[in-house]
């Protein structure tokens, strides 16, 4: 009888823990691969990857984002611009700005920033200011949408300057 | 014996043709649809929504899924060929409830299940994306009564609240 009570018990422990899994998120994290060389865990990581698989509240990172992503000089740029302004224009007039790290991070922390949807977005540099065509409607990682290369179902990365001479030197990590 | 009766009732099923019956629907006029395309591809046809092929209704156009599978999201505008797969997809959506709310020329359109989402009087993950009484919203039931009022869907600006940004 107790050789049958540990089973019940331990069958019970498993269903909870297959219940508690999504096998499509545990994917999408798989996908994302490891971490780059030298580039610790942290706000400089992993640019131009969709943060959200791991931000967006039910992955395995601590910190959850409401929205996030990367923005690069130029469309070519190996790395993220530093210094952009990303300003969200919310369908509830609400407004929130956040600004890219030197790998071109920038992120909206969930407990700082929880914008109603559809959100506007602008970034801006130097004063100049361009706007984002169309609406983020439900997706909270822009590499979702801006993945690479630009295609058919996919826009392609964003960046800020068409002229790569424009470009100031110190807008990226050393 | 018994054998052959059920080969022969078998044979008979195989070919026997039943006539199915057939049902003519209404869909909505195609004249100007491309003034409704146009406020549906902006306010419901970005990639991550209606603009992405895993929706039921899949808006084609340039903030989302392209047609012909080269053009780049966010490159050339909307193609003809994409206001047309539009017209395609919107009226595959509840072909039989459309077909009654064209026949009563609009009246009641919140019974057609785009009009329910998008005025968010259904679980609609994207919220109101029509609000009755705005332009978008009377340009899309103007193309449900039968005649497409182009002033109201030229009217219509899917823009940023930013006057009520505090």
């Amino acid at each position: 009888l107790k050789h049958f009570t540990l089973c019940v018990v331990a069958l019970c422990c498993l269903i909870v823990l297959c219940a508690c899994s999504d096998p499509l998120r545990d994917q999408a994290v798989e996908e994302l691969g490891d971490e780059a060389f030298g580039v610790p865990t942290g706000p400089l990581h992993r640019p131009g990857q969709p943060c959200g698989v791991c931000h967006g509240g039910d992955g395995p990172a601590k910190g959850r984002f409401s929205l996030s992503g990367t923005v690069y000089p130029t469309v070519d740029s190996r790395r993220g611009m530093d210094g952009v302004q990303v300003i969200l224009y919310d369908a509830a007039g609400q407004e929130f700005t956040a600004e890219t790290n030197c790998a071109g991070n920038f992120f909206f922390r969930h407990e700082e920033a929880r914008p109603t949807l559809p959100v506007w977005v602008s970034l801006g540099f130097g004063g100049e200011f361009v706007d984002m065509r169309s609406v983020i409607s439900r997706e909270i990682s822009c590499a979702a949408c801006h993945a690479e290369p630009a295609g058919p179902n996919q826009v392609g990365r964003v960046y800020y300057f068409d002229d790569e001479e424009l470009v100031p030197e110190d807008s990226t990590c050393e | 014996m018994m054998q052959v009766g059920i080969a022969a009732l078998f044979a008979s099923v195989a070919c026997s043709q039943t006539a199915e019956e057939t049902t003519s629907l209404r869909v909505p006029t195609r004249t100007r649809f491309s003034l409704v395309s146009s406020v549906l591809e902006t306010r419901c046809g970005t990639l991550d929504c209606h603009g992405g092929a895993e929706r039921n209704l899949r808006l084609y156009g340039v903030f989302g899924l392209r047609e012909n599978g080269l053009d780049t999201t966010g490159g050339v505008d909307t193609t003809e060929r994409e206001i047309e797969a539009n017209f395609a997809s919107l009226s595959g959506i509840e072909p039989e409830v459309l077909s009654r709310v064209v026949a009563e020329r609009g009246t009641a359109p919140e019974r057609w299940i785009v009009i329910a989402k998008g005025r968010d009087l259904q679980e609609h993950e994207g919220g109101a994306r029509l609000i009755q009484g705005e332009p978008a919203d009377d340009c899309v039931v103007s193309w449900l009564s039968g005649e497409v009022d182009g002033d109201l869907c030229i009217a219509d600006e899917f823009s940023a609240p930013r006057d009520a940004a505090p």
